[in-house]
């Protein structure tokens, strides 16, 4: 039997739970928490704003701390333990993002795009690379798209500089089979290493990762107790589990990594995801996990199921960045529901 | 570019010239049409023809074609400033004639970057198959053509299979036709067929150069190459990440090595004749990384097996046994020296 080979495990705990906190991560819990990932021995700890570098404002949600104070409780406590960014292009950018995150002492930056839009990561891996950063590429709501479309955006970030291609199963709509052509083809066409970023809608976030690693994947992400977007991200203490089951080399302390989603527990009482109605109906629509507050908030407002909510979004094929279009679509829910309500002139 | 840094390309220019320029007569006086000579390789060529009108009194004058002209002046301008150079901004798809007293015709513009062959491969087949045709078709009107030398590719050839130490002017393995990323092996190799239908048709007088890999001053670090990320990560502190165990095979001509071969053909080549340019030594990523890591105190770190666990092992070593022997070319870096003088080079541009 093939020796099994390392698997590099990614913490999402502080950046996808940014989106179950409405951004309103503290820097006590930052340290905290970054703290307890330390111990745990995952590879990178992820932190910032849910959507990313930049994001913060008043149409995804403000973050209740600068990113640059983030990053900085955070950097204070790692040591081996590497400091990860997501970016999307769009909301960062170079100047004010990016070379602020260097200097903070980002050593990842995780640069995100929706599947087939790999394009616009040109100039934000080339950046990171030559300043000495690793990059990897980020493909975002996978779900939507062949195997075959992957590889080829995959290709496009990989001759951009990127060092390593996780697909994001973002809506949670993903099933074994789809997650395990995917990875597959890109494991056996790429040079740089694969991963997967599951999330847990339909309740396959283990199922997915497994699948992952059975087609060749060598990075996992996952999020304590599942803080994260939607239903949650895979439970990273289950990945820590399953890798140690399997026998799966990894720097990860399985009984720290179970202590640190107690602290989780603790620091996010209140917020931790769950599956619930909205969100199995989202990993259905597959729509992206992060719309679930928002969707939540719009549809109380408006009188609407927004189970119908995220239906119509998928109808719509709404992607990341597109939450202007959660207002438009409850609104023609709504006048649709009651003619009374149509706009007058 | 800083003096240190202009001495060190002068003084490699020089080198590959030392003892070779009697070879170089047939070029004194003489035209050039340059396509592309604003890029890596063309600007080694510019300092190498400077170095003869200079030093040698070749009297050559050069009119250069490039989509990069204005920023090429900006940044060299010790070469811009010429008064035997004129730059001319321009695309070689629309090339419509070159000067007519062009007696050494160079085309060497083409789309190499790997990030537009993944982003935008049709345009890479466009810019390198259509300007190849742009060029020969401008090149049958000239009265006064001499030589023409089109530059190729190493990999218009096809996969060197993993067996075969070297592969020479005769090789012809596999290119994937269902593939998007076959385009720049395919443009090149269209090119090549085109520049031999130019042959047959009209009796163009011109030789075929397929270059496999270089470094050398000059080369952008930004290129996601092994020898470019390799250096730019060390000059950065380091690590040097490789995918594979190391064990991919590659061979690595210094710059002005590469810009003597081209003149040397212009000069000496036969017409109609095909040769690979590059560097017979043969090293492995793990060993290339070593020699890079070599130049830094702390040496940094190398990681390998960090990609996909069937990470594919390449081999890709031109022989140049044809270039040897018909016109005594051997390269006068080795990969080592090479990449000190490179390293230097970086250096010297970083410290302004």
């Amino acid at each position: 039997m093939a020796e099994k080979l390392a698997i590099t495990v990614c913490d999402a705990t502080l950046r996808d739970g940014s989106h179950a906190y409405s951004h309103q991560i503290t820097l006590d819990q930052i340290r905290a928490y970054a703290a307890a990932a330390e111990g745990a021995g995952f590879d990178y700890l992820e932190v910032g704003h849910g959507n990313g570098l930049g994001a913060s404002s008043l149409q995804v949600g403000l973050s209740k701390e600068t990113e640059g104070e983030m990053l900085k409780a955070a950097r204070g406590c790692l040591k081996k333990t590497r400091l990860s960014v997501h970016v999307m292009p769009g909301y960062a950018t170079i100047q004010r993002e990016i070379v602020g995150a260097i200097e903070a002492g980002v050593d990842l930056f995780r640069v995100g795009a929706h599947c087939t839009e790999a394009d616009v990561t040109q100039r934000h891996i080339g950046h990171v690379r030559a300043a000495g950063k690793e990059a990897w590429g980020i493909l975002m709501m996978t779900h939507m798209v062949e195997a075959e479309v992957l590889l080829e955006e995959a290709k496009k970030m990989q001759s951009y500089g990127a060092q390593g291609i996780v697909l994001m199963d973002s809506a949670g709509a993903s099933l074994p089979d789809q997650v395990r052509a995917k990875v597959g083809l890109l494991a056996e066409r790429l040079d740089v290493p694969v991963g997967y970023h599951a999330h847990e809608n339909l309740g396959l976030g283990v199922a997915n990762a497994l699948a992952a690693l059975d087609a060749g994947a060598r990075i996992l992400d996952g999020s304590s107790r599942g803080f994260g977007a939607g239903a949650g991200n895979v439970k990273l203490e289950l990945v820590a589990a399953v890798l140690h089951r399997l026998g799966y080399p990894s720097g990860v302390d399985l009984y720290k990594a179970l202590d640190a989603s107690e602290l989780a527990a603790k620091l996010f009482a209140g917020s931790l995801p769950e599956s619930s109605p909205v969100s199995i109906i989202s990993g259905l629509a597959g729509v992206f996990s992060g719309f679930a507050k928002p969707v939540n908030r719009v549809s109380k407002q408006l009188g609407i199921d927004p189970r119908d909510l995220f239906i119509e979004l998928g109808r719509r094929k709404v992607v990341g960045g597109q939450e202007d279009l959660i207002l438009e679509a409850a609104q023609e829910l709504a006048r649709k529901k009651s003619p009374a309500t149509q706009e007058r002139p | 570019m800083n003096k240190a840094a202009l001495d060190l390309v002068r003084e490699d220019a020089a080198a590959v010239l030392n003892g070779r320029v009697p070879s170089l007569e047939a070029l004194k006086g003489a035209q050039f049409s340059l396509t592309g000579g604003t890029g890596f390789l063309g600007t080694w060529l510019l300092e190498l023809i400077a170095r003869l009108n200079e030093e040698h009194g070749f009297g050559i004058r050069v009119w250069s074609l490039s989509r990069g002209a204005k920023a090429f002046a900006l940044k060299w301008p010790h070469l811009a400033s010429q008064p035997w150079l004129r730059l001319v901004e321009g695309d070689i798809r629309y090339l419509a004639e070159l000067p007519r007293e062009t007696q050494y015709l160079v085309h060497a513009a083409a789309l190499t970057d790997r990030r537009i062959c993944a982003s935008n491969p049709s345009l890479v087949g466009e810019v390198n198959t259509v300007g190849a045709m742009r060029v020969l078709r401008a090149a049958n009107l000239l009265e006064d053509l001499r030589k023409a030398v089109f530059l190729s590719s190493g990999l218009a050839v096809g996969r060197q299979a993993w067996e075969l130490q070297a592969i020479d002017e005769n090789h012809s393995g596999p290119v994937r036709c269902d593939r998007a990323e076959s385009v720049y092996a395919e443009s090149k190799r269209m090119a090549e067929v085109l520049a031999q239908c130019a042959i047959s048709e009209w009796k163009a007088p011109l030789v075929t150069l397929r270059p496999f890999a270089f470094v050398g001053p000059y080369q952008s670090l930004e290129l996601p190459w092994a020898v470019t990320d390799f250096m730019r990560d060390s000059l950065r502190g380091g690590p040097i990440r490789i995918m594979g165990d190391g064990a991919t095979v590659r061979s690595i001509l210094y710059a002005a090595d590469f810009a003597y071969a081209v003149l040397a053909v212009l000069a000496n080549g036969k017409s109609l004749a095909t040769y690979h340019v590059g560097s017979d030594e043969a090293v492995d990523l793990l060993s290339l990384a070593r020699l890079i890591a070599g130049h830094f105190t702390p040496m940094p770190e190398i990681r390998t097996g960090l990609g996909q666990a069937g990470h594919e092992r390449t081999r890709l070593v031109p022989s140049i046994q044809r270039l040897r022997n018909e016109l005594g070319f051997a390269p006068r870096f080795t990969v080592a020296a090479a990449l000190e003088r490179s390293l230097e080079w970086h250096r010297m541009m970083e410290r302004g």
